[in-house]
């Protein structure tokens, strides 16, 4: 048997590998991956409450971000493929023209 | 140890390895496959979890979209971007001290907390009750959910207008 | 799989082998992975060799006639040995790994699919609830696999068809995603046994007949968009040969090369079987009472047919038309055919 706790650990360092990647990554692809593996942390968190605690309304939420996700997922393409036509690259430390 | 137990530990390696593994590759496109990998042990982990109906959504919705969005993407930002951009020591530094800290300061919350025992396991096929739910008590959400879905389509149809004529409204 | 696992003690007791009880469900995974592999790479060669004779008589010639006596019936076979004794060539500038890595992820996809596909009542390997569902799922790391391929190649060609095979499928996979939706409101269970068993009863309960056909309709939207998803003429844009050289699979040779193979001949089977399932009542006769594995593959078969004598007869569209027909016709109808069936299951 598999505690919550445990499945609430993988989803916090799940979390973490995410946020890693968000913050030391410069390329704007890589972080999508990152927010991506976050987003999914989150999800294991809502299933596993939702196997612990006998409802189905965690599932729902985790469906909910799943869209939420897909949509995120595919804005932040089409920006980076304008970022990318308007600066020549996807880094993200060269896009600071709105920076002051 | 049992064999849920195996399982749970192969996935949760899957997952976190992949993941890992993202940080560390210097090929972006070989960064998509261990997102992939990363995925796929979360979908696992889902039907360990007796969640199946979301684990085949997991599969459908990251693997058949949103990976192969992010090639795509990959695809369209030039043959320049497929290796990573250096990163400077300091930002290095900074994003691990943080991270390792929000880490200790979530498996802390994790194990310091008293959660609630469960009252029942789930069991049997859970789709129909799911559909019932989306349509019964999160209707409200489910409808939020499809306008969302109508603007990012139209905002990027719009997007891709503004591509085409280069990236002038 | 699971009767598999009750009867698998009383059998090995019988042969006099001892296994520890815990690795009896192990065995029985193996068994019938190793089955549905063994009939994934059988149809396959049973398929090419129907698709040259049949080809080449759609064309008034012969087709293969020399291997194995009359019919040319062991030129499959011929062709996997020349395959297997190919040289495997990885070209200089391709992303080594990923360039091994695509073939078994497209074997895999329609290899996981088939582990629900439900050839008879007791012929299949785990009944899951929610089956269907769980087919279209795991075929999209087929998506992956064929555009993963066409990176790795690093060859323009490969490129271009591995970018239209991905548009191409992602597209399609809506239609037909959405064409299952009218059998499900009417069966209300995703499980593949349980769709097949409400049409039992004789031709007249298939899906595929029942008026006012919102199913029949949605039947050839999935027929159509299957076609597409598998890359088959008269969608073959990803790989036309006068445009793009082999597309995705134009760097592969030998064994590789016929792992992509495979995964399309194999996928044919699945699509048939799917259409056949979910729409001409799986494993029920025509008439009533009347049921059985022969049913479910002659249907299987005939739409099987239908796919290779649609290849030879249409000529290929253009990308334009595909996209055309993807988004602007099939999505509407079955959007249609979706809202109909639910009006009509609403009482």
């Amino acid at each position: 048997m598999i505690t919550l706790q445990e499945y609430l650990s993988v989803g916090a360092l799940l979390f973490t590998v995410g946020l890693l990647i968000v913050l030391f990554r410069q390329n704007a692809i890589s972080i999508l991956m990152g927010i991506e593996l976050m987003l999914n942390a989150a999800n294991i968190n809502f299933v596993a409450f939702s196997n612990a605690l006998g409802g189905l309304t965690g599932q729902v939420l985790a469906i909910f971000v799943v869209v939420a996700a897909a949509a995120e997922a595919a804005v932040a393409i089409a920006i980076i493929v304008l970022l990318y036509q308007n600066l020549g690259t996807v880094d993200v430390e060269k896009a600071r023209n709105l920076n002051g | 140890m049992s064999a849920e137990k195996v399982a749970f530990f192969i996935l949760s390696g899957l997952t976190l390895g992949g993941g890992l593994a993202i940080l560390f590759s210097v090929r972006l496109m070989r960064a998509v496959v261990y997102l992939l990998v990363s995925l796929f042990g979360v979908a696992g982990l889902y039907i360990l979890l007796n969640a199946e109906f979301l684990a085949a959504l997991q599969v459908l919705i990251y693997i058949g979209g949103i990976t192969i969005l992010m090639v795509f993407g990959l695809m369209l930002t030039g043959p320049g971007q497929f290796v990573n951009p250096a990163e400077s020591r300091l930002k290095a530094v900074a994003a691990g001290v943080s991270s390792l800290t929000t880490a200790i300061v979530l498996l802390l919350i994790v194990k310091k907390t008293k959660w609630p025992a469960g009252t029942q396991a789930l069991a049997g096929d859970t789709t129909a009750e799911i559909g019932r739910l989306l349509l019964t008590d999160h209707v409200f959400a489910f409808e939020i959910a499809s306008v969302l879905l109508l603007v990012v389509l139209v905002g990027v149809a719009l997007f891709v207008r503004l591509a085409r004529d280069g990236g002038k409204p | 799989m699971s009767e598999l696992a009750a009867v698998l003690p009383g059998v090995l007791e019988k042969a006099g082998w001892s296994v520890p009880g815990g690795l009896v469900p192990v065995l029985a995974m193996f068994i019938c992975a190793s089955i549905v592999a063994a009939a994934m790479g059988l149809s396959a060669a049973v398929l090419v060799w129907a698709e040259r004779k049949l080809a080449g008589h759609f064309q008034c010639r012969l087709g293969p006639v020399y291997v194995g006596g009359k019919f040319g019936w062991l030129q499959s076979i011929a062709d996997g040995i020349k395959l297997l004794l190919k040289e495997d060539i990885i070209p200089a500038d391709a992303d080594r790994p990923l360039f091994r890595l695509a073939p078994y992820l497209v074997v895999l996809g329609v290899f996981l699919a088939f582990i629900a596909f439900p050839v008879s009542e007791k012929l299949m390997v785990a009944d899951l609830n929610i089956g269907i569902f769980f087919i279209l799922a795991v075929l999209t790391l087929e998506v992956f696999g064929v555009i993963l391929a066409g990176w790795a190649s690093n060859n323009k060609w490969a490129l271009l068809g591995a970018m239209r095979a991905a548009a191409q499928m992602v597209s399609y996979e809506i239609p037909m995603g959405l064409a299952i939706l009218p059998v499900v409101v009417e069966a209300q269970s995703l499980s593949l046994k349980s769709i097949v068993a409400a049409q039992s009863g004789g031709m007249l309960r298939w899906y595929v007949f029942q008026p006012p056909f919102f199913m029949g309709v949605s039947f050839l939207i999935f027929f159509l968009a299957g076609l597409a998803s598998l890359k088959r003429a008269p969608f073959d844009l990803p790989e036309a040969e006068s445009e793009l050289t082999a597309g995705f699979h134009t760097e592969y040779s030998g064994m590789r090369f016929s792992f992509f193979f495979m995964a399309e001949y194999a996928g044919m089977i699945l699509v048939s079987g799917l259409a056949a399932a979910l729409y001409l009542g799986g494993w029920h006769g025509i008439l009533p009472g009347q049921s059985g594995a022969m049913w479910f593959l002659l249907k299987t078969a005939f739409l099987v047919f239908v796919m290779i004598w649609l290849r030879w007869t249409l000529p290929r569209l253009r990308i334009d038309q595909v996209v055309y027909v993807g988004w602007k016709v099939l999505t509407p109808f079955v959007l249609a055919c979706v809202l109909g069936q639910a009006l009509m299951a609403y009482k």
